[in-house]
């Protein structure tokens, strides 16, 4: 009996500990302070603009139930996600994060806490834009650059309910939304005082000209936009890290470059582009770029934006116009911008409110607890949940921890092969390939060098090692050396016993080998070893009968490489396990072809054109 | 004392009788997969080591990664798949196979 009991309770123990627990909470943060750098935890340097609440984890902690108190949970993640956007004060310990943006203010988000990381003082601040800007340390300056900006005032005239028919430059403007609909085709001078602006023949900056006091100021200023006294302010914006077509010195900015930069300076809030994005389709829908004169070649994203939405809001949005509507759909937008762009890519299958509810919960559940969920997960929770409202989050993270139980230990670093080849290869057409050149390789890593052992290592200290064979692709094309180097691989583990495996191809550039044999080839037989390439993938990957090697050896031998194809039985103990084609064979026969160069040893190339 | 070497000898009748029951020696897995990524993906590989993709090649790879790329030079590389104590077979690996001494990124953060 008490043997028993001690047998049982052993088991016990060993199942206890048998599965590696993922460390509880408390322990996450010896876990990280262990394994990361220690710059991006509790604060080691006094920047703290490229880090996130996150990395505050006690300050987290109590800011968190304060914020769930005033603020929508997709409020908090995007608060969780921003940067800290000043700098962090040692002494005072003074954290600011950006609440939210208006077009000429910005709501921040000022706390102060401890040396123990609790707050001590939190308060909402409202800055305005120019004010915001300066402090970022823009720079006013009479040495004025050259002038390429949107006309603002048109832009955010939307807003007013104006229409926009079309921005024709971006040039500089004043920075004015009470007026919208006035002459601006100059940077004001105010009567306070203003600056007489000079154009040199400059880069990398864009200027903005704002009126020297509030809008709804009443004054004397000659900018009818401006009504204020005072003297006109210059705000410069440095564009030099811009994406900009024709480089940073371009003068004339397409528009969706001028509103990305308006949105990086914060002149933009990202609800007004999304509201003015949608509404635009109705205007103008083959081109919303108002600077593409209609051309649909410069602007084909947008076009393709417009058509599934337009076709999107036809076919389930019938009762659609009013303003409210452009801003519940920019909110959808805004806040799930990925599956709001499924959604309106399939006009035939309306979302429905409950279905919709249920992406919105996922998507939540996923931006709180930082998941990055796939696809597949996300589907699989939504099959599976019984409530989309409350109890969705507990169902949901009851079924991520038994999918991630029960996943199987395979491979994340598959190659899509024919997309690669398309790639690498897609250009290359025979009639013009006279001066090209082209080449196979196969490449042998035998377990043990110089000898036909199909594997070696010890079961029992389970290092076995049974090679790999893999394959090169390589062209010389219009002065362009393309290569595309892998080989065929089992999707998940593999046991002597198992039969076919879904098979995978990776990239096994820079891996070793014992023995290489590369011929040349003419187009045509490398159009023909790229298209074996391809077909061979129906194969599912059978250690003992349809390996790496057998893989290897059918696309070579398709373009007549003539290697032997030599089996061996797999031999564990005193039972063979089938007989195949194998790395350690193939290195021996390879030495034996008389055409072809032969490579012994190495580590083959990278993959240069993925 | 009695108790005492009860315990031991029945902690070994039953690691003997797991060992049997989950490692079979003409069942063993050949190719096995430890999978890895940075913290947000930015570079993933799969260490096969039984077909020569080793943690020297991974290195490599990654190497390569970083200087392709030199604003990720600070990543660093975790393991993703979990250690299963109850694989006795792999017991051995684990402590030999340097692929698992890598600090293990839990999915939560991933």
């Amino acid at each position: 009996m008490k043997k028993l009991l001690f047998l049982t309770s052993t088991l016990f123990v060993f199942i206890l500990f048998a599965c590696e627990k993922e460390l509880p909470k408390n322990d996450l943060n010896a876990f990280k302070n262990n394994t990361t750098t220690v710059d991006i935890y509790e604060p080691h340097h006094h920047e703290t603009h490229d880090k996130k609440l996150a990395h505050f984890p006690t300050l987290e902690e109590n800011l968190l139930p304060i914020l769930r108190e005033k603020l929508r949970p997709k409020d908090i993640a995007r608060i969780r996600n921003s940067f800290v956007s000043s700098h962090f004060d040692q002494e005072k310990r003074s954290f600011v994060f950006l609440l939210e943006t208006h077009y000429d203010y910005v709501f921040k988000l000022h706390i102060i806490t401890n040396e123990e990381y609790q707050i001590e003082n939190i308060n909402v601040v409202k800055i305005d834009l120019f004010t915001e800007r300066i402090n970022q340390g823009f720079t006013l300056d009479e040495m004025i650059s050259r002038v390429s900006f949107i006309q603002i005032d048109q832009y955010l005239s939307f807003k007013g309910g104006g229409s926009v028919d079309q921005i024709e430059e971006c040039l500089e403007l004043v920075f004015d939304n009470t007026n919208p609909s006035g002459p601006l085709n100059k940077p004001p001078q105010g009567t306070g005082g203003g600056t007489v602006i000079n154009l040199p023949a400059d880069e990398c900056m864009i200027l903005v000209t704002v009126c020297g006091c509030s809008p709804n100021h009443t004054g004397g200023s000659s900018n009818p936009n401006c009504t204020c006294t005072k003297p006109d302010k210059t705000m410069f914006i440095n564009t030099c890290n811009e994406t900009i077509a024709g480089g940073p010195s371009n003068k004339d900015l397409d528009y969706w470059e001028c509103v990305s930069i308006l949105l990086h300076a914060c002149l933009l809030n990202e609800m007004d582009l999304l509201v003015r994005r949608l509404k635009n389709c109705s205007l103008d829908p083959n081109d919303i770029d108002p600077n593409g004169g209609g051309n649909v070649s410069q602007n084909p994203a947008d076009k393709a934006f417009c058509t599934n939405w337009l076709s999107y809001q036809t076919e389930c949005l019938p009762d659609f116009n009013t303003n409210e509507d452009y801003e519940d759909w920019a909110s959808f937008y805004f806040n799930y911008p990925n599956l709001f762009e499924s959604t309106i890519a399939n006009s035939s299958d309306c979302m429905d409110e409950d279905e919709f509810e249920c992406y919105a919960a996922l998507i939540d559940f996923d931006i709180k607890h930082e998941l990055n969920l796939t696809q597949q997960e996300g589907s699989i929770i939504l099959e599976e949940v019984t409530t989309c409202g409350e109890g969705f989050e507990e169902e949901a993270t009851s079924i991520l921890f038994t999918m991630k139980c029960a996943q199987k230990a395979s491979s994340e670093e598959a190659i899509n092969l024919e997309e690669n080849m398309i790639a690498c290869f897609g250009d290359i057409n025979c009639y013009d390939a006279q001066n090209s050149k082209f080449s196979i390789t196969l490449y042998a890593e035998q377990p043990i060098s110089n000898s036909r052992d199909n594997w070696s290592g010890n079961p029992l200290l389970n290092n076995i090692r049974v090679g790999h064979t893999y394959l090169e692709l390589k062209s010389l094309h219009n002065y362009e050396s393309n290569n595309l180097v892998f080989g065929f691989y089992p999707q998940w583990d593999a046991s002597i016993r198992s039969g076919a495996i879904p098979m995978e191809i990776r990239d096994d550039g820079r891996k070793p080998y014992t023995v290489a044999v590369t011929i040349d080839l003419t187009c045509e037989e490398f159009q023909e070893a790229i298209a074996k390439s391809l077909e061979a993938t129906q194969e599912d990957y059978n250690l003992k009968d349809y390996n790496c090697t057998s893989y290897g050896i059918e696309v070579a031998n398709a373009v007549g490489l003539g290697v032997a194809y030599t089996k061996s039985p797999w031999i564990f103990g005193n039972t063979t396990f089938g007989v195949s084609v194998n790395p350690g064979d193939l290195g021996e026969d390879i030495k034996l072809l008389t055409e072809g160069e032969i490579t012994l040893g190495g580590i083959a190339p990278r993959s240069n054109c993925q | 004392m009695k108790y005492f070497l009860c315990f031991l000898l029945s902690a070994i009748l039953c690691f003997i009788v797991v060992a049997l029951l989950f490692f079979n020696k003409n069942n063993f897995v050949i190719i096995d997969h430890v999978n890895f990524q940075t913290k947000k993906k930015e570079f993933t590989f799969t260490v096969t080591a039984a077909k020569g993709r080793d943690v020297q090649m991974m290195e490599r790879r990654f190497q390569d990664f970083k200087e392709e790329n030199p604003e990720y030079k600070n990543l660093k590389l975790y393991r993703t798949t979990p250690i299963n104590y109850l694989k006795i077979g792999k017991w051995v690996g684990y402590r030999a196979n340097p692929a698992w001494t890598y600090p293990k990124l839990p999915f939560w953060k991933r």
